[in-house]
């Protein structure tokens, strides 16, 4: 619940010493009372209060909380930001009555205490009495300035605001020979003259070992295999072996997977919700529509534009229709609170979500900051919050009940595809209509003589009233039939609203469940019974009619299908409020939900087969006999249907608002306190250099908005984007807060280089896969990451390398120390696509993840991360994470030395590196065992070792060996098995090495 | 980013060395080494720059050292436990209106009639404070005169989710640093041997891991998980760090070698910071590995101290194990202890919609162990700088739900004690309406209680801030007062 006045008052509340004031407030009171229309009443019993309780947040020269100042009479006149305080004569119209009295929601004041009622009182009598206030001249009441204006002018100075600048590479005046050679891109004459006018030099170029696996896990998030080693570092010409191996790489699958995973961390992706545990079950179309994306090297105008308003663009084909469905998932992911009882409320904070995900991931604005007032520190009023939320408005993300769900959509199909689903539609719709009118027939016919059932035959879990908890006086009776072991209980028809019954199971397996309650019907019963089922999905209500006889056998009639899981509440309550009649109370059923529709086919067979009744004529029989076969089957039929229907592919997203329209400003973010209609727009800031954002009469606004961020003329959309490329891979943006290109971000290091670069991407008709290589194929990303020594200028001068003086040496991230290790003992499961959660789970406590799968395909689950990702930096999946962590703490540690997981992949990476024949391929190691000691190196760190390396791995290695065979590893006698042994100790080794970690 | 990128070169300078400083940065070193300067000095805008952020440090002179949360998930009934209203007594059965909080926000609607349900248990006046305490705490009854009630609380959301992330972290979105973190943040740890923030047996549910969760802040700062909500309490040991004793000398050789090739490394560029610290982090893993066992054994304990907690059978078991090793975990310098009562469903352990003398089942279970812990605390002095805190994400409500035989929930008001370090002892403070319904006389929100923990830890509510995503974050958001009526 929001309640922003609220809780800003209470604050300053708690300065006051509040007994005090309450009796110094009290013996201020004359023993005779002035009346409440003179000014003597306002001197006697309302100054003295407010002076008391009011002042110290609601004066000129205090806090003037919520814009409110009780120390004139302008002051409340005007009122705060909900309008006037007073009302003069009507004290039930007077804001300030209710919140004194406690009678508002969202307030009440003074917050810690309520006011003496006789002080209330006086209150009421003098605004009745036309609130008689003499202060009427204070200075502040007038002079009140709402909201400081924003000086535009100024604020479009800011660099980010302003228009693509046209730059051209420096040229360089080259002092020696390296110098000269040194650029191999544009982008490194723009970083040399930067360096040089700090009189600064780059790094020499790392070496092919470093480079390959720099390079390789950058743009794969794998390490390069021996082979692909071998072949580049012994290339004769070396740049074009280089330029080789981008141009493989960057058509690779896994650089789709690698680059994806780095926009999921901004669209703060994920397949679950924290509350509840929800799992999202379509939210995987979209991961692949990312991948798919980068794999095809769409241009990202189009992905961007498909984000915000896939769902109302034009396609060509199916195909293109369906990822661009699947893309408006981007909108409906946010870690909501769906339990928010304040529907309105939850409204609002869903297109809060998606305001300023949008506004960090694809402006670098943080929006969401301008919900309650103005940005403190951007340009952004909060009239163009309100104006971009109406837009977002315009669509529904969410469906209410007690739990509140997201939405998912039926996915485009080709026709012959919808043609299947929509005749499959058809006949549930037919078979529906059908049987509701056979059972209506059937439904005549009297039920099978029930008298009697024992709840010890029935399937399922019966719960007797025997076995209820009563609260009040409930009559025991047998007088009618049909019921469940020993009669059933009745309220007298008296009491209303006092008596209930509890029927709570002793234990229920988790599951889910028809629920069913036992009555048997009569006219003198209650036609609208409450019964409430307490599952895990919350409280249901429903009202049954006991009038009319049950609908299953006469006896039971179903409350619906509900979710109970492990310890968690699971009972059924039934009142008698809101009766109008008896009310009868006789079991309640928990029925699996197979168990339920087996029995529905059971007792329509049952029935069939049921020997002929006497009175009635024998073609009358049959004839009621082939009804009910034919119920059974048509029961059978729907239940199929209905299964079918469900595996059609569906996505999540929106759906259109009807009343789509303006919003008003929310005053402090408050759905209660509404202020004027803003029109739907978007950032005044840089509206002067876009075409002006024009929403069609029958446009809820979102595709205008989409075309206006995805934009050549954006000066937000691309640049911020460009740098998050050349961030993901150089390890730092030119800007080095990338969600944030707000005057309170940093500035960028190379402001020609990014505009340089992003008047290229546009160029390039906005393709990743063209950016990355032009950074790729750069001297300053071949540069060496090594540290020089203490003394070295550059260390001094910047040592936090914002020039580029050398190459940032990377965290490896969580995925690729995971997939690398897959990868290295060769049991990556590198399947594309598709769904990975396992099982037909509703909520993700306690996931168990695949061991085995491309860390980008296991099911981002926010209230189970796998331990191995999340100890490793992993992304935050509530926030858009432009830049990972990059903490250091000891369970990383803790979990490469000890996790089982490790011991696994290193015992399954020795025995992969026993069947090579090494020797062949690294003959310039002496022995056999040490080959493989190197071939060990070459998969982990993609280098030899040093002689001091080998040594240590030898010693490391031949001493396992001798632990288990007593003797050191012997050439001409190797005992396979323990040498396994000992390798796997080796890789479980180089898992855990820093080197491992970092990226030279 | 790189080495020394993290750290503005000024302050580099101003710790003792470089891979030190990194060290700091990274949380790892002991808070004495942490300079309250650096973290006004640069303001970094988004969570990767401003994992430079060093703890601030003490705002001024703390009353309490550590903190041990004793979590009662559900919402155990105050009017049945500490808040005595012996007019429900009078009213019982009878159908009066309410303002119930559900129906508020859901429909606005209030003054609907409720049948107010008194409580099943006796209540008595305990020690010289005469506090009231129901039959079902008599074990912590016994040391009234230690505990400061709070009877006013009241707080944000009605079902238990949001409630209960409210409680943790100041929210009910699900997307700030839990308490722990910004205490660990504002403090960093006592024992550089252990994490500074533990939370035992946590509940998969209600928020799940964001209870304890660092959000924003740097991942050094989250909470450490140790054994499982639905355990019996045979499973506390730190991730990863119990190894088979015969497992242990391979272990040893295996990280003897991994750190011959780390400082091989560190060796050839020394000033690589990042490598330093986890050159570091390998020695204090082991150092971890090595104390934890024996820290996170609480059979270590005499056999008169284990029935204390009642450890060894019976219903008290699993909760007791759980405060024993609160209690050693406290002695060892952990700085925020979490102890969980709860289990992993979305309507946990107090939550008794039906059935309210289920309340006592669970009485048994805590009661003699938050007794023994407390007395424990005493003997050994430990209560003199340990705060411990009793409390749940909200109270109930003193009529029946639905007329039947449970109570609903209640965030208007209900009752938290706070003993030791700093608080008012056998003190009792504010108060709910005659019938425990809402807090009515000196409110205390949930952002106050923060901000007077806040304090009482030497930190400033609104100092302790944390700059993400263009704006300066705290726990207790804009609002949150220090009660200094019950600080002693």
């Amino acid at each position: 619940m929001k309640m922003p006045l609220n809780r800003s008052h209470r604050r300053q509340w708690a300065i006051t010493a509040l007994t005090i004031a309450l009796s110094v407030a009290l013996s201020h009171r004359p023993t005779i009372a002035a009346p409440p229309d003179s000014i003597d009443f306002f001197e006697q019993r309302i100054r003295p209060v407010l002076i008391e309780y009011c002042y110290e947040c609601h004066a000129t020269d205090t806090q003037q909380q919520g814009g409110l100042s009780l120390d004139s009479k302008p002051g409340w006149q005007l009122g705060g930001d909900s309008g006037p305080a007073i009302v003069p004569g009507d004290a039930a119209a007077s804001r300030l009555m209710r919140v004194i009295a406690y009678q508002d929601d969202e307030l009440e004041m003074p917050p810690d205490n309520k006011l003496p009622q006789n002080i209330i009182d006086d209150f009421r009598a003098w605004i009745a009495a036309g609130a008689i206030d003499p202060r009427a001249d204070h200075p502040a009441g007038a002079s009140k300035k709402r909201d400081k204006d924003i000086d535009w002018n100024r604020a479009r100075e800011h660099w980010a605001y302003q228009p693509l600048k046209q730059s051209t590479p420096p040229v360089i005046t080259a002092t020696t020979a390296q110098i000269a050679d040194w650029p191999s891109s544009p982008i490194d004459q723009f970083v040399l003259q930067s360096l040089q006018s700090h009189d600064l030099l780059p790094s020499e170029r790392a070496d092919r070992f470093a480079l390959l696996r720099r390079l390789s896990i950058d743009l794969t998030g794998l390490p390069p295999d021996p082979k692909s080693i071998g072949d580049y570092t012994t290339a004769s010409d070396e740049r074009a072996a280089y330029e080789q191996v981008v141009d493989r790489m960057l058509s690779s699958h896994d650089f789709a997977e690698r680059f994806a995973r780095h926009w999921l961390d901004v669209a703060r992706y994920a397949e679950s919700v924290t509350l509840r545990g929800l799992v999202q079950p379509e939210a995987w179309r979209y991961r692949d529509y990312v991948i798919d994306a980068i794999h095809q090297d769409r241009s990202w105008k189009d992905i961007f534009r498909e984000q915000i308003a896939g769902d109302l663009i034009q396609t060509e084909s199916v195909e293109a229709a369906q990822r661009a469905q699947a893309a408006v998932t981007f909108l409906c992911m946010g870690n909501m609170n769906l339990e928010n009882q304040q529907k309105r409320g939850l409204e609002m904070d869903f297109i809060d979500e998606q305001l300023d995900t949008l506004g960090r991931a694809m402006l670098g604005q943080t929006i969401g900051c301008a919900r309650c007032h103005d940005h403190k520190f951007d340009p952004i009023p909060t009239a163009d919050y309100y104006a971009m939320a109406g837009i977002l408005h315009g669509s529904i993300g969410i469906e209410h009940s007690n739990v509140s769900r997201w939405v998912e959509v039926p996915l485009p199909l080709t026709d012959q595809e919808a043609n299947h689903w929509n005749s499959l539609e058809t006949e549930l719709k037919d078979v529906t209509a059908e049987l509701a009118k056979l059972k209506k027939a059937n439904d005549r016919v009297a039920p099978p003589k029930l008298a009697i059932a024992a709840s010890s035959k029935l399937p399922g879990i019966v719960v007797d009233d025997r076995s209820a908890k009563r609260v009040g006086d409930w009559k025991e009776s047998e007088h009618t039939k049909p019921y469940v072991d020993a009669g059933y209980l009745h309220d007298l028809n008296e009491r209303r609203g006092e008596k209930s019954l509890t029927f709570e199971p002793q234990e229920l397996p988790p599951g889910q469940y028809d629920v069913r309650v036992a009555f048997c019907a009569s006219e003198n019963r209650s036609s609208k019974v409450e019964f409430t089922v307490f599952s895990a999905d919350g409280e249901t209500t429903v009202v049954v009619n006991q009038r009319k006889p049950a609908a299953i056998d006469g006896l039971w009639e179903s409350l619906g299908t509900f979710r109970f899981e492990p310890a968690g509440q699971a009972f059924v309550m039934l009142s008698n409020s809101n009766a109008d009649g008896h009310v009868i109370a006789d079991a309640v059923q928990f029925l699996p939900i197979q168990t339920a529709v087996v029995a529905v086919e059971k007792k329509s067979q049952q029935v069939a087969k049921a020997e002929p009744i006497d009175s009635e004529p024998e073609n009358a029989q049959a004839e009621q006999k082939r009804r009910l076969l034919a119920e059974a089957n048509l029961v059978a039929r729907q239940s199929e249907l209905k299964k079918q229907l469900n595996q059609r592919p569906k996505a999540m997203g929106l759906r259109r608002r009807e009343d789509a329209g303006d919003l008003p400003i929310h005053v402090r973010g408050s759905i209660h306190n509404l202020g004027e209609p803003v029109g739907r727009g978007a950032l005044q800031i840089i509206s002067d250099q876009l075409p002006p954002l024009q929403i069609a009469s029958d446009s809820c606004g979102r595709i205008e908005l989409a075309d206006w961020i995805a934009s050549d003329q954006n000066p937000l959309t691309s640049r911020v984007l460009v740098n998050r490329i050349w961030l993901w891979v150089m390890g730092q943006g030119i800007v080095r807060t990338p969600d944030n290109f707000g005057t309170t971000g940093q500035p960028p290091t190379h402001p020609e280089l990014l505009d340089w670069l992003t008047a290229e991407f546009i160029q390039d008709d906005w393709s990743i896969q063209r950016l990355v290589k032009r950074i790729v194929m750069s001297s300053t990303y071949r540069q060496s990451s090594r540290l020089p020594s203490i003394d070295d200028p550059r260390l001094q001068i910047d040592p936090d390398n914002r020039l580029w003086w050398r190459s940032d040496r990377k965290p490896v991230s969580a995925e690729a120390i995971r997939d690398s290790v897959l990868a290295i003992s060769g049991e990556l499961d590198g399947t594309p696509y598709g769904s990975r959660i396992r099982g037909n789970i509703s909520a993700d406590y306690g996931y168990q993840h695949d061991d085995l799968i491309r860390s980008v395909y296991m099911p981002v689950f926010r209230n189970a991360i796998p331990d191995l990702l999340e100890t490793f930096n992993y992304t935050d999946t509530s926030f858009v994470t432009g830049q990972r962590q990059r903490g250091i703490v000891a369970q990383q540690a803790l979990a490469m030395l000890n996790h089982p997981w490790f011991a696994k992949r290193a015992t399954t990476a020795a025995q992969r590196n026993l069947k090579i024949a090494v020797r062949s391929e690294l003959p310039q190691y002496a022995s056999d065992w040490e080959a493989r000691i190197g071939y060990a190196f070459l998969q982990t760190l993609a280098r030899h070792p040093d002689q001091a390396e080998l040594e240590a791995a030898k010693q490391f290695v031949g001493d396992f060996y001798q632990s288990i065979t007593s003797s050191p590893p012997d050439e001409s006698a190797i005992d396979n098995k323990a040498m396994g042994q000992s390798l796997a100790q080796l890789y479980h080794g180089l898992f855990a090495t820093a080197e491992f970690r970092q990226l030279d | 980013m790189s080495s020394e990128i993290l750290i503005p070169r000024r302050r580099l300078l101003q710790t003792s060395g470089c891979g030190f400083a990194w060290l700091a940065a990274s949380g790892i070193a002991a808070s004495s080494a942490r300079s309250r300067a650096s973290a006004t000095e640069s303001r970094p805008d988004d969570k990767s720059q401003s994992s430079a952020g060093v703890a601030p440090g003490h705002h001024f002179a703390p009353r309490a050292k550590r903190i041990i949360f004793l979590f009662m998930q559900g919402g155990p009934s105050h009017i049945d436990t500490f808040d005595f209203k012996p007019d429900m007594i009078k009213h019982d059965g009878q159908s009066m209106p309410f303002d119930d909080s559900r129906s508020i926000a859901k429909t606005g609607r209030r003054g609907d009639l409720h049948r107010v349900m008194k409580s099943p248990w006796q209540f008595h006046q305990y020690g010289d404070g005469g506090h009231w305490v129901s039959d079902l705490f008599p074990e912590t009854a016994k040391h009234a005169d230690d505990l400061c009630m709070i009877h006013s609380m009241h707080t944000e959301g009605v079902a238990h989710g949001p409630a209960t992330l409210f409680l943790h972290t100041g929210a009910t979105n699900s997307i700030r640093p839990s308490m722990g973190s910004w205490v660990h943040y504002g403090l960093g740890t006592e024992n550089e041997n252990l994490p500074g923030f533990v939370t035992i047996a946590p509940p998969l549910g209600n928020g799940g891991p964001r209870n304890f969760g660092n959000a924003f802040l740097p991942a050094v700062h989250q909470g450490t998980p140790v054994g499982r909500a639905d355990s019996r309490g045979d499973d506390l040991m730190l991730r990863n760090a119990a190894v088979p004793a015969s497992e242990i000398p391979g272990t040893r050789r295996r990280l003897d070698f991994v750190q011959q090739l780390n400082r091989h490394r560190l060796d050839a560029q020394p000033k690589d910071g990042e490598l330093d610290a986890m050159v570091r982090s390998y020695e204090l893993a082991w150092r971890m590995q090595t104390h934890a066992p024996e820290i996170f054994d609480v059979n270590n304990e005499t056999q008169a101290t284990l029935d204390a907690y009642g450890i060894g059978n019976g219903p008290t078991d699993a909760f007791g194990k759980r405060c024993l090793l609160a209690r050693r975990l406290c002695e060892s310098g952990v700085r925020f202890i979490q102890v969980n009562y709860g289990d992993n469903s979305a309507n946990p352990a107090w939550d008794q919609h039906s059935n309210l003398p289920k309340h006592a089942d669970h009485a048994a279970a805590v009661d003699r162990p938050i007794g023994a812990l407390l007395q424990d605390l005493k003997q050994r002095g430990l209560l003199e700088d340990t705060l411990v805190w009793w409390g749940s994400e909200f109270g109930r409500t003193p009529y029946a739900q639905a007329n039947g035989t449970g109570r609903d929930h209640n965030p208007a008001g209900f009752t938290v004690w706070l003993a030791g370090a700093g608080v008012k002892p056998g003190f009792h403070y504010g108060a709910t309406d005659e019938l425990g319904h809402r807090a009515v006389t000196n409110k205390v929100h949930m952002h106050d209680l923060h901000a007077t923990i806040l304090h009482l830890m030497g930190l400033d509510h609104q100092r302790l801030t944390f700059q993400h995503a263009g704006r300066d974050f705290r726990l207790t958001d804009v609002y949150g007062r220090v009660v200094e009526d019950i600080i002693s």
